[in-house]
């Protein structure tokens, strides 16, 4: 019995040896997806092992996503994988389309796909803008784009959603999406403080981050918020506690002490305290800014049905044994919502 | 020098030391059982209960874990009764030597069936799940003749008792993982999918804690040994992990997954990925466990060397015949058609035990 | 039944002549006396006995009773004569042939139905030395030699008491050598050492060539790849193991101890871990464990992550392993398979080449062979760290044995890692464990008291405070557990 089982194992093994994987293979970085109506056109940025040139930018065209992925795949010189990718770039045009959400289902639903790929939206060429994400001398891109992220998430210039937040969150929380786009064209600068509008506008060559878009309930793009409002939402979401702000009246850096967002019947409710580091102006006048702020903020947010702060997921809590409201009752009821903000603004100790 | 060797201060005797060893053997047995029991659950919760009920996962999973619990017991009382050290010889002390051999007979059919169900879940986790280059044949090939290599009569316990605390550290590392990447409301709705649909699986998982039974094969435990917890701490970490994967996606994301690999991917898909591949092997490990354990625990309820060997063939038929009947749909289906029934003939058996058990109770009183 | 010595001197010779081969082996001598005014004849082997000592206690003492009548019965009177401590009388003729060839002189004397043995054996013998293989920092540096009874006496020095007994044995048939089996009477397990008494005698080889073909027919599993004896050239080591209730086993021309019954992890333990203090025991012990597991593990791991599961890897090494992996024509689990064999065929030399040698031809290997490799783009320069690292850790192992059994599983598990990955790798894993927890040694399982629990001290894989430790290990005597009773520092601080 004993000589029976090593010789199965025996002949299993000179067969396995047959089916080894390749070990030609090309780890895409950075993808790129814009979807029309004439069709989907797709782009990867992966680093170039063999040749002079660093990286190497592909882009394939087809009639849906898989027929584009799998254009690219042909001319790709080695078998393609998203385990190590780190940006996904969807075209403003994509994400307001009706097949927004089928398609981001598709491209989770990719063999080895990294879901921790921070998901984006450009208005720009995605190939182009590909083209222009280089880094700087001496750094790898993968590096360069795990750092300035990170940076820009915490400086609430970016919201952070990833290609695993919007498989997970399904409708129970809507992602906003980061921005970014070539520099020439620029994104809205307003409301930065100096050193805020430095890190957006030179560190990172021809491309720059900042702003966001709001996915509505029916996971499509609706609005895009500014340079500050994202700040705004960042500092809602409670994922950065140290914001630089600054208006015309003041300007002062927030360390946030407590947050909380609360929705009851009819109403949303978002209460502020922190220590305010004060640059210009008084805290009684930050106070209010902050508040009229925000409550535009959140208004912009239920009439684009983006539910980024998660107030369907408070709501639910009123039904324990049912899903609640439909999506098309939420939709509604978001739309009805009132709004109100309370900022404390402690004195710096 | 002396001093170190001379100091004779006897501690036990050696029947105690006997007792120990007898006892340290029990232990490995346990965590064995205890092992069989989360994985086979575990794999069942989150292919089954949680694919199909979502959310409801958290409180389906003690509800189809309680008929196998209340046999587990009645099972224990006809132990009482006899005053037999394992069930089997309950059966044979309580009704006749025949009972021992049927319940014996289903002891094995029960293991064998896990064992295929364990086999089947390896076979399509690797041929359609994490896409590896090996025809279902090889796969299953492999599989059975790993876990025959494993097979050993006391090797198996003691490696399972060995790989308690790694695999414990293991779980620990996904639990806070999951956790942390968890919402209070992804527990809800608490009914899931629908009472309907929750019903209806109830009663197609009445048997998920049919390996419950196999603790009262255990031999009871010496005079002044500590009670042991038996499979409660296999069955709360279940309920934690359980816990752990509704605690950690929405019930709408659970009900998509319509596939047996698809649904045993879903709660590793959103972790890094050095911890979804953690995952992944710590689960195709406990299969092959399941496997190599159903193995040898229904070889060793074979009456003879000839018909043990004869087992071992069957696996080995199974596994070369299985890439043939590879219909993922028609494979399940077969294998779900006999899970409702996986208790009964147990239940049977043990419920005819209970007078005669009774019976023999107020014989030996007088 | 052997034949019995007769009281005629004649015959005693004629048939000794024959035993001996005496027409063709001319080192057996034999010279005639006169000893009580009878005929006699003494017989030894040229060079293994001392001339002086033939003379001064055989060949003097006999010409000075060449001529005297016997007081005494014969065989007292010659006894009796000889200034010699170990004086012995055999009555046949294997038991005398046994004696001549272990290097006694022996006496015929006509009219004597027996002989007399005389032990002044004295040969060529190299002295105690530092160990070869089993290097130290603290404690003794003293090694066994290849003489049992210099072997011997180094145990008897370090215990001083009866309770070390030492049972003299022989094993082979044609050729017997001599074994001496060692225990400590109060600490050893009555059944360990008869499973070993009875497969001593069951033992049926003409010859036994050196103390590991003994290993090899006294292990439980000879099929396993695990060595299930220690093999020791410490004596301090080997009394530690006999403190623990474990059996040595001494034998003629062996430089080495056979240790049995063991478990995996005494294996890992030297000497040293008791000789330091308990933090740097500790550590050194974690080491070594770090260094089997790399040794074990890292290269099938390099080839797992790298093939199967490049997304586990962080994309900056990722990226720096293709990119170099891109300019070598090999795929990575040849290459792999390449370096590791090369490394043991570097090991393999260096060791049988002479000593200086050696170690040159090791450095040359390493560093051009490497270098060149490099260079021709023909070995991944990630690669040589790695196989470099994992042999390190073979190093790192105490026992060669085991250490050859770490760099074949090597193989093994790179194997299971280039067909399935760190699944493959797993699997094989699961195997190992099991079939390792179903090995024993002598009977005891080879993986407790780990797998199953048994009492045990702190001792396992770190080595924790040495007052701590009061028992012995499972495999002693279950009637005396303890090493000590109460405190082992039973004394205050003032």
């Amino acid at each position: 019995m004993k000589r029976l089982l090593l010789l199965l194992l025996g002949c299993l093994c000179l067969g396995g040896c047959a089916s080894l994987p390749g070990e030609e293979r090309s780890f895409a970085l950075c993808l790129g997806v814009h979807a029309s109506t004439s069709g989907v056109e797709v782009a990867i940025q992966q680093p170039n092992y063999k040749g002079d040139q660093k990286y190497l930018i592909l882009s394939a065209a087809g009639d849906s996503f898989d027929e584009a992925l799998s254009s690219l795949t042909a001319v790709s010189p080695s078998r393609l994988n998203f385990g190590q990718l780190r940006l996904v770039v969807f075209s403003q045009e994509t994400a307001a389309s009706a097949d927004f959400p089928q398609l981001v289902a598709e491209i989770s639903a990719i063999p080895d796909m990294r879901l921790n790929a921070m998901a984006l939206l450009t208005e720009d060429s995605v190939s182009q803008l590909l083209e222009a994400l280089t880094p700087q001398t001496g750094v790898r891109l993968s590096k360069y784009l795990d750092t300035l992220l990170r940076a820009r998430v915490e400086l609430g210039l970016l919201p952070g959603s990833t290609l695993s937040d919007m498989r997970r969150m399904g409708q129970r929380q809507s992602p906003a999406l980061g921005r970014m786009a070539l520099k020439k064209e620029g994104l809205p600068q307003d409301g930065l403080d100096t050193q805020a509008e430095a890190l957006s506008a030179g560190s990172e060559g021809e491309v720059i981050f900042g702003g966001c878009g709001l996915i509505g309930q029916d996971g499509l793009l609706h609005d895009t918020l500014s340079l500050r409002e994202t700040q705004l939402l960042t500092l809602l979401l409670g994922r950065s506690r140290d914001l630089p702000l600054t208006w015309e009246e003041a300007a002062f850096t927030l360390h946030v002490k407590e947050l909380s967002v609360d929705w009851s019947q009819g109403q949303v409710t978002a209460k502020v305290v922190g220590r305010a580091l004060m640059t210009r102006g008084a805290p009684a006048e930050a106070e209010t800014l902050l508040e009229e702020d925000l409550r535009a903020l959140m208004k912009r947010l239920n009439a684009a049905s983006c539910d980024a702060l998660g107030l369907r997921r408070q709501e639910m809590f009123t039904h324990p044994f049912s899903m609640g409201m439909s999506v098309a009752e939420w939709t509604g009821e978001m739309h009805r919502l009132q709004v109100e903000a309370e900022v404390t603004l402690l004195p710096q100790a | 020098m002396n001093g170190l060797f001379q100091t004779r201060t006897p501690v036990d005797s050696s029947l105690s030391e006997l007792a120990q060893r007898q006892e340290a053997e029990r232990c490995c047995q346990r965590a064995e059982l205890r092992l069989y029991l989360l994985v086979t659950a575990l794999s069942q919760g989150v292919t089954v209960l949680f694919a199909q009920t979502g959310a409801a996962v958290t409180w389906m999973t003690p509800l189809c874990l309680l008929p196998g619990l209340a046999l587990l017991g009645l099972a224990a009382l006809c132990k009482r009764l006899t005053g037999a050290p394992t069930l089997t010889e309950a059966f044979r002390a309580g009704l006749h030597p025949l009972a021992a051999g049927l319940w014996r007979g289903y002891v094995a059919l029960a293991l064998l069936w896990q064992g295929e169900a364990a086999l089947t879940e390896v076979v399509c986790l690797f041929t359609e799940g994490v896409v590896m280059n090996i025809s279902p044949l090889g796969m299953a090939a492999v599989t059975v003749a790993t876990a025959l290599c494993c097979c050993q009569r006391k090797g198996l316990p003691r490696c399972v008792w060995l790989l308690r605390y790694p695999l414990l550290g293991m779980l620990a590392l996904l639990f806070f993982e999951l956790v942390s990447n968890g919402h209070w409301d992804y527990l809800l709705p608490l009914t899931g999918a629908g009472d309907a649909v929750n019903r209806a699986l109830f009663l197609d998982m009445t048997a998920m804690g049919w390996p419950l039974v196999l603790f009262a094969e255990l031999p009871a435990r010496a005079q002044g040994q500590r009670r042991d917890t038996g499979p409660l701490p296999a069955v709360l970490l279940l309920l934690v992990l359980l816990g752990a994967v509704a605690f950690s996606l929405p019930t709408e994301l659970a009900l998509t997954g319509k596939k047996l690999a698809d649904a045993m991917l879903l709660p590793m898909v959103f972790l890094t990925p050095v911890n979804r591949l953690l995952a992944l092997t710590g689960w195709v490990l406990g299969l092959l466990l399941v496997l190599a354990v159903s193995l040898r625990r229904s070889a060793a309820l074979a009456p003879g060397k000839p018909v043990r060997e004869a087992l071992i063939c069957l696996a080995l038929g199974v596994a070369l015949l299985l890439p043939h009947l590879w219909d993922e749909q028609r494979l399940r289906g077969l294998l779900k058609l006999a899970q409702p029934y996986v208790l009964l003939p147990g239940a049977a058996l043990i419920l005819c035990l209970l007078p005669g058990a009774m019976l023999r109770k107020r014989r030996r009183k007088p | 039944m052997a034949e019995p010595i007769t009281k005629t001197l004649a015959h005693s010779l004629e048939r000794l002549d024959a035993l001996l081969h005496r027409d063709v082996n001319t080192d057996m001598v034999r010279r005639l006396l006169r000893l009580f005014s009878r005929d006699a004849a003494v017989f030894f082997v040229d060079g293994m006995c001392s001339g002086e000592f033939l003379q001064r206690f055989v060949l003097d003492p006999a010409r000075a009773v060449a001529e005297v009548p016997a007081a005494r019965p014969l065989e007292q009177a010659v006894i009796l004569a000889l200034p010699v401590g170990d004086v012995s009388f055999v009555t046949d003729f294997d038991a005398l042939v046994q004696g001549l060839v272990n290097g006694k002189a022996v006496i015929l004397v006509e009219g004597m139905a027996g002989a007399v043995c005389v032990d002044i054996r004295f040969f060529l013998r190299r002295s105690i030395s530092t160990p070869l293989n089993e290097n130290v920092v603290m404690g003794p540096h003293e090694g066994f030699n290849e003489t049992l009874r210099d072997n011997i006496t180094l145990l008897r020095r370090i215990f001083h008491t009866p309770e070390l007994i030492g049972e003299m044995t022989t094993v082979g048939t044609v050729s017997p050598v001599n074994l001496c089996v060692l225990y400590l009477q109060k600490a050893v397990s009555p059944v360990s050492l008869a499973r070993i008494r009875e497969r001593l005698k069951g033992i049926s080889c003409d010859h036994v060539l050196s103390i590991g073909a003994l290993e090899q027919l006294l292990e439980d599993h000879p099929f396993s790849m695990l060595p299930q004896c220690v093999l020791t050239e410490r004596p301090d080591r080997a009394a530690s193991f006999l403190l623990e209730g474990q059996v040595v086993i001494l034998m003629d021309g062996a430089p080495q101890a056979l240790v049995m019954p063991v478990s995996l992890l005494h294996q890992f333990h030297t000497s040293e871990d008791t000789a330091l203090r308990w933090p740097y025991g500790s550590f050194l012990r974690v080491i070594r464990l770090c260094g089997a597991a790399l040794t074990l593990l890292l290269p099938g791991l390099f080839v797992a992550l790298v093939l199967f599961h490049p997304a586990a890897l962080p994309v900056a090494l990722l990226t720096s392993i293709l990119e170099s992996q891109a300019a070598v024509p090999l795929s990575i689990p040849v290459e792999t398979f390449m370096m590791l064999i090369m490394f043991n065929l570097i090991n393999e030399a260096g060791t049988r080449v002479p000593g200086v040698v050696g170690t040159s031809l090791g450095t040359v290997s390493g560093l051009i062979l490497g270098q060149a490799a490099v260079e021709a783009n023909l070995i991944h320069p990630l690669l040589i760290i790695v196989v470099a690292v994992s042999s390190l850790g073979s190093y790192a192992l105490p026992d060669y044995e085991l250490s050859l059994a770490f760099r074949m599983g090597q193989l093994l598990f790179l194997l299971a890692a280039c067909l399935g990955g760190l699944y493959g790798m797993a699997a094989l894993m699961l195997v190992t464990l099991a079939r390792l927890c179903a090995l024993t040694s002598l009977g005891a399982p080879y993986l407790a008291p780990l797998a199953p629990r048994r009492p045990r001290n702190p001792d396992l894989l770190l080595r924790l405070p040495l007052w701590r430790q009061r028992l012995r290990a499972y495999l002693a005597n279950p009637a005396d557990m303890r090493r000590a009773s109460g405190r082992m520092r039973n004394w205050r601080r003032s």
